[in-house]
């Protein structure tokens, strides 16, 4: 048995080596690749944060990471294109600088999230699957049918956002951007997770009965946690945005909110690192099985299968055979 | 809210005013009128079914009352929903256990001391570095005999133990009163005889109100007894009243 902790150190760093070797030994595509499951495990952090913790299973997830996907692409496109996307009360042409995009990101998606979590929480258990899932097939069609930014064509940026003097078309220092809000989000989730707020949402997992005898309400722990949940899976939407300079309605399609909770499931559901480890698995398994068949996901169905059945704690789980949650 | 303003209610923390609530046929409260007052134990008896657990209920506000009110220390509560009551002072255990089964003993004390403290709302720090709180949790874990089995994981325990925590739940909310249902239970003698001495030792601090079906505990620690059948409360008294009572001996105690 691995300890959690070494699993954890190991997936984090093997993650930096790889993308800095392939940036030396000039292999971008790897780089890309690297970048690509940064950026997935953080969405994915997100998530857990409701889904791991607070036993609350949004399937609805992809609405924040598209919603924070166009936030980042219409704010750049106005720029580049000098279009103001407000002319009263004053003029405001949109932004090109990271700076200001992560912010507005995070204001939109804060509130995005207070609304959908607002009329969701107030269901449970398979009620509040299909209402997620709902909101966010609500935002995928509207996205789909509003030509201004591409309809269903997407919405192809010219250059990525700038941050600060750093030149951000190249790969590697792409790679450290989104590197950087991974750790972040770990860091944050960890924190959370093991703060009398952390320890109110794992206790109104299962028992909102007995959360309520000590005078919580667990509605109001259950929304804030929707709210930051959202945020984090909004920003990592936002950085998958100038990644790959599109964004279209796939990116709030169900397939891609199944797509992260794949990643909690395969890592660990309830584990700070779990979608970390479950992004890398998924995205490399993707790699090499998707260069033989074009049918590769049925062994990723296989797989999730195993890892539902015999290894509940997922790989993390698997590996250091320990209990979720501590 | 408002102020109930009645003679004679000074040491009352409970009080009860016509209080009823029906499921479709069943009437499970028939205008209850009760108090708990101050330093007593008020133990509530009767046969099941006869309402008792629904009555701890209202008072929690689990369950809404069809009519009647409910104040504590004179603030009518009636109206609120359970975690505000629990603010106000309201506590109470549950009849079948319900603790949280994947915590620690002490995760489940610390998250009753971060409730009734408001601290739910911190984000960064840990509260097991909050003096304040690590404090509060020891008192319980001690006052409750817990203290050896502080890590253990709530589901690990046996089931006297987890009554224990049950009621240091309670405990840790440092309460006006404490609504107990059934918390002797399925428990062993020895185990009984320690908790008919704890609550002698609570009640001094806080007024309990306790559902118990064992006559002979009812009979030894409480300060006034009240019979509920069908829904109404038949007679209050002291344990000597009740014991005369001809009407409660043919309703209930008679059937023993
Ligand atoms: N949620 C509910 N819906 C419908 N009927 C209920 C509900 N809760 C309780 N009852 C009924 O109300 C009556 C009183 O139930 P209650 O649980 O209060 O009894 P009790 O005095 O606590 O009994 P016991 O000694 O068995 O615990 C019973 O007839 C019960 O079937
Ligand atoms: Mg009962």
């Amino acid at each position: 048995m691995i300890p959690e902790r070494s699993i954890n150190v190991v997936c984090i760093s093997s993650l930096l080596i790889f993308s800095l070797a392939s940036h030396y030994i000039g292999e971008p595509y790897f780089v890309t690749l690297a970048t690509r499951i940064a950026i997935f495990a953080m969405a994915a952090i997100g998530l857990n944060l409701v889904l791991g913790f607070g036993n609350l299973i949004s399937f609805g997830h992809a609405a924040f990471f598209g919603f924070g996907g166009y936030v980042s692409g219409i704010l750049a496109t106005h720029a580049f294109n000098l279009e103001p996307i407000l002319d009263w009360p004053v003029i405001f042409i949109g932004t090109s600088d990271s700076i200001v995009i992560w912010i507005f990101t995070i204001a939109l998606c804060s509130v995005f999230a207070l609304v959908i979590g607002f009329f969701c929480l107030r269901t449970s258990g398979v009620y509040f699957i299909m209402i997620t899932l709902a909101f966010a097939q609500m935002l995928y069609y509207f996205a789909i049918s509003w030509p201004s930014y591409g309809g269903e064509d997407g919405l192809s940026l010219y250059i990525r956002s700038s941050f600060l003097n750093i030149d951000t078309m190249n790969g590697i220092s792409f790679f450290m951007i989104c590197f950087f809000w991974l750790i972040l989000s770990l860091y944050l989730t960890s924190r959370i997770i093991h703060s009398p707020f952390g320890l109110a949402l794992r206790a109104s997992r299962h028992n909102l009965d007995r959360v309520k005898s000590v005078g919580i309400t667990p509605f109001r722990i259950q929304l804030v946690a929707f709210i930051i949940s959202g945020v984090i899976t909004g920003v990592a939407g936002s950085l998958y945005a100038d990644l790959n300079r599109f964004v279209s309605p796939s990116l709030l399609s169900w397939q891609m909110s199944g797509e992260l909770i794949v990643f909690i499931i395969i890592g660990g559901v309830g584990r700070i690192y779990g979608p970390l480890i479950g992004a890398i698995f998924f995205v490399t398994f993707e790699q090499i099985f998707g260069s033989y068949t074009d049918h590769w996901q049925v062994f990723l169905g296989l797989l999730i299968i195993v890892t539902v059945l015999f290894a509940r704690g997922g790989l993390i789980g698997f590996l250091s055979g320990s209990r979720a949650n501590e | 809210m408002v102020f109930f303003q009645g003679l004679g209610l000074m040491n009352e923390i409970l009080t009860i005013k016509d209080l009823s609530k029906s499921f479709g046929a069943v009437v499970a409260s028939d205008k209850v009128n009760f108090s708990l007052k101050q330093g007593e134990i008020h133990a509530l008896i009767g046969p099941n079914g006869a309402g008792k657990s629904t009555l701890i209920k209202q008072i929690i506000g689990e369950i809404k009352q069809d009519s009647g009110s409910i104040f504590l220390d004179n603030l009518e509560v009636s109206k609120c929903h359970v975690p505000e009551r629990i603010r106000l002072g309201l506590a109470r255990t549950f009849q079948i256990t319900n603790v949280i089964s994947d915590f620690s003993v002490f995760q489940n004390l610390l998250l009753a001391v971060i409730g009734i403290e408001k601290k739910e709302f911190t984000f960064f720090s840990k509260a097991e570095n909050n003096k304040l709180i690590v404090r509060k949790v020891s008192n319980v874990l001690e006052e409750t005999n817990l203290l050896d089995k502080k890590d253990e994981i709530a589901a690990r325990l046996s089931h006297g133990e987890r009554r224990q925590l049950e009621i240091g739940l309670a405990l840790a909310l440092e309460p006006k009163v404490i609504l107990l249902d059934e918390p002797m239970a399925g428990l062993s003698v020895d185990i009984i005889e320690k908790m008919k001495k704890s609550f002698t030792n609570i009640k001094a601090r806080v007024p309990i109100l306790l559902i118990e079906h064992d006559m002979n505990v009812v009979f030894a620690i409480a300060d006034r007894i009240s019979v509920l059948v069908n829904g109404r409360v038949l007679a209050t008294g002291t344990p000597r009243d009740i014991k005369m009572n001809a009407e409660v001996r043919t309703a209930y105690l008679g059937k023993e």
